[in-house]
């Protein structure tokens, strides 16, 4: 049973969603407030949270500002529909995906067994101990961990995924399109931003640069490229 | 083909006077200046009339009464004098013409100007030529005259005026004597003067300034009051009237002040109505959440029977969806704070992935839609890129619904040249049944079907074209259809371009 955190002021929905989900083989836990779920996130173990951006008291923004620093559990949002800066602003925070409410529960359901699928890739690598080095880069599939020569750097899970993408294909363009599908699980429309955001978010979190080379070039139409590979 | 008068005062002066503001500025000035001009040759005339006239006529009777007894005086001394100095006598009253003539006709004696005197302004005739013509014909007159019973009588000649006297003296002699007259004043004669020329021009001009100063300060009020009505009925509704108007102690400061207030409350009215319909639309997306929940999970319960119409539901249900999602895209772009996200973009890289997109949902069939740019250059716009984006979307998928599947759909990219830059132009044409010509105009409002297709499968909401034309608008751009020659419907886009 894969263990489910939901975090929405709607205790109605939380109850279908209960219901829905737990049919398909999935165990939620609901809160109502922001600050119960945060309480929750950290003290449990969950492989996902579902979480609304319109809480009373510690809305969603404030929730993921507290938590990303302590947990990379992978987060999918719940916005506004026609907000798209709450979607820019969630993925910047650190959310692995976005739905915007109302939303189809058969969406919800792909973007969890999406998010759920990377993780079980996570756990099989886990024990290949498999491990990945371009330029000063290191990843270790086992704990999924990234190392810039000696130093570690925390990435959330789809920044994890993003990343091991374009480091297997270092030097070459990865299509925006072929990297939404693996990593998110989905295509993007035109004005999807989010695959922009992950990347700002890795682009910063990495360094921009390695010496003079820029390390993730993005390609105008195409897509992205991985270009540190000496060090 | 000839232009009449008529047609030329038709076209030159009556367009003149109707252009929008100069209309009522053009009849308030026109009104006063003639006003003023009449006003003027009126107190003019009145002036002369009554004043100058009489005083002329009266000057003009003590000089025939003057004339009169000096002819007498005349015919008096020359009767009584000696036939040798009767010579003299020409002389002595030769200040002014004066014939004096026998019953018959014959030339008695006549004026002799001094040598030295000057000659009056108005006796100033040929001596030669004129004055024998002259002298003709006052004497062939004489012997008419002095049949006639009338004492005397004014006859004119060469415009000069004579007085004819018959004087009967003491010893019973009968004389007739001519005098010339001074000519009475004309009442124009101020026209004749040089000095009237500017004087009258300066007086048109002074009096056109100030008619013109009076006819704009009524006007431009009146002019003032409109443009910002015409703002506010185009939708402006923070458009109100500026301070320098409501501040008038005037009845144009109290219709701007009136304006001001209708404006205010009107906004205000909008305001709310716009809040609660936006509410609404907010409120209604969490019952619409959990049914779509519950909706799932009805369908999972394998009740063959209900399938049929837990579908129906769904499909009603994401109807629901879509229009509560067009509804808050619909209100998000009526907000202004939106253009501060405007970028710099590629009108052609963005065309280029919704296309792709429109391509991979009608089955990864890349026919249907055809996508030419002419020129190879980027084509910058500074844009919100979502908004535009969803707008040319929204152009693609209409056409993509409304025409036959195996048509083509073409999408054409094209620009025109300008030295601040020109406009960029997306055209989307379709094979699909176009529009009624009629209906064209209201294409692009919210809700807008083109038959009566409420339930048709179509699937759309009727809010995408209206979301298109705010999107265009709102980054400064203009969205217009016509209908092919062929069939079918040609949507253009255009935006202003930047360097």
């Amino acid at each position: 049973m894969m263990r489910i955190l939901v975090v929405d002021d709607d205790k109605e929905l939380c109850d279908l969603l209960k219901e829905f989900l737990g049919e398909e083989g999935f165990s939620l836990q609901c809160c109502h407030t922001g600050d119960e779920g945060l309480e929750k996130a950290l003290q449990e173990d969950f492989k996902l949270i579902i979480l609304d951006v319109m809480l009373p008291g510690l809305n969603g923004f404030d929730f993921l500002r507290s938590l990303r620093p302590k947990s990379a559990v992978p987060v999918i949002m719940l916005t506004a529909r026609g907000e798209e800066v709450d979607k820019v602003v969630g993925l910047e925070l650190g959310a692995d995906d976005y739905l915007a409410k109302p939303f189809s529960p058969r969406e919800l359901l792909a973007r969890i067994r999406a998010v759920s699928r990377r993780t079980t890739q996570g756990r099989n690598l886990n024990n290949s101990g498999d491990s990945l080095k371009v330029g000063d880069l290191e990843i270790h599939m086992a704990g999924r961990t990234l190392y810039r020569g000696k130093e570690r750097i925390h990435l959330t899970e789809i920044e994890f995924q993003i990343l091991e993408i374009l480091l297997r294909s270092a030097g070459l363009t990865v299509n925006r399109q072929d990297l939404a599908q693996q990593a998110l699980g989905h295509r993007l429309s035109f004005d999807d931003r989010s695959l922009d955001v992950h990347i700002s978010n890795i682009r910063r979190k990495i360094g921009s640069k390695m010496g003079e080379t820029e390390r993730i070039r993005t390609i105008r139409g195409v897509g992205y490229l991985y270009a540190a590979l000496d060090e | 083909m000839p232009l009449s008068m008529n047609d030329l005062s038709r076209k030159n002066i009556l367009p003149l006077i109707r252009l929008p503001g100069l209309k009522l500025f053009g009849r308030i000035f026109l009104c006063f200046w003639t006003t003023v001009l009449l006003v003027l040759i009126v107190a003019v005339f009145v002036t002369y009339f009554l004043q100058v006239g009489p005083f002329n006529r009266r000057i003009y009777q003590v000089e025939k009464d003057f004339i009169r007894s000096r002819g007498q005086m005349l015919v008096e001394i020359y009767d009584h004098l000696d036939p040798g100095k009767v010579g003299l006598l020409g002389q002595v009253f030769g200040s002014r013409f004066f014939w004096l003539f026998s019953l018959k006709g014959e030339i008695l004696l006549k004026s002799q100007r001094p040598p030295n005197w000057p000659t009056p302004e108005h006796e100033k005739l040929d001596r030669s030529d004129e004055m024998a013509n002259l002298e003709g014909q006052i004497a062939s007159a004489v012997p008419n005259f002095a049949l006639k019973k009338e004492d005397e009588e004014v006859l004119i000649f060469n415009d000069h005026e004579f007085l004819f006297q018959k004087v009967i003296v003491e010893s019973g002699n009968t004389y007739i004597v001519v005098n010339g007259m001074p000519p009475m004043r004309s009442l124009l004669r101020f026209l004749e003067n040089p000095s009237i020329l500017p004087i009258l021009t300066g007086f048109f001009f002074i009096t056109g300034i100030f008619c013109w100063w009076l006819a704009h300060s009524m006007a431009a009020p009146v002019i003032g009051i409109r443009e910002m009505s015409r703002r506010f009925a185009g939708g402006d509704l923070q458009a109100r009237i500026s301070a320098e108007l409501t501040d008038r102690f005037d009845e144009f400061g109290d219709l701007a002040k009136d304006f001001n207030d209708m404006a205010s409350k009107i906004e205000s009215m909008m305001k709310r109505q716009k809040s609660l319909l936006h509410d609404i639309s907010h409120e209604l997306r969490s019952p619409l959440a959990r049914m779509q929940v519950a909706l799932e999970l009805a369908r999972k319960k394998k009740n063959e029977d209900n399938q049929g119409l837990l579908d129906r539901i769904g499909l009603e249900a994401d109807r629901l969806e879509k229009m509560l999602q067009e509804v808050l895209t619909l209100f998000r772009l009526e907000d202004d704070k939106m253009t501060r996200e405007k970028e710099t973009i590629d009108l052609g890289e963005l065309v280029e992935a919704i296309i792709a997109d429109a391509r991979f949902e009608a089955n990864q069939n890349s026919e249907r839609i055809t996508w030419r740019q002419h020129s190879q250059d980027p084509v910058k716009v500074s844009v919100v890129a979502n908004a535009v984006g969803r707008a040319i979307e929204n152009v693609i998928r209409n056409a993509l619904k409304y025409s036959p599947s195996q048509s083509v759909i073409e999408v054409v990219l094209t620009e025109t040249e300008r030295s601040d830059g020109g406009t960029a132009t997306v055209l989307v044409s379709d094979r699909g049944p176009g529009i009624p010509e009629e209906k064209l105009p209201h294409l692009f409002e919210p809700f807008f079907r083109c038959e009566e297709d409420r339930s048709s499968s179509s699937g759309g909401v009727g809010l995408g074209l209206a979301i298109t034309r705010r999107s265009i608008e709102m980054n400064g751009g203009r969205v217009t259809a016509r209908n092919r020659d062929n069939g079918g419907l040609t949507v253009e886009l255009s935006l202003p371009r930047v360097n």
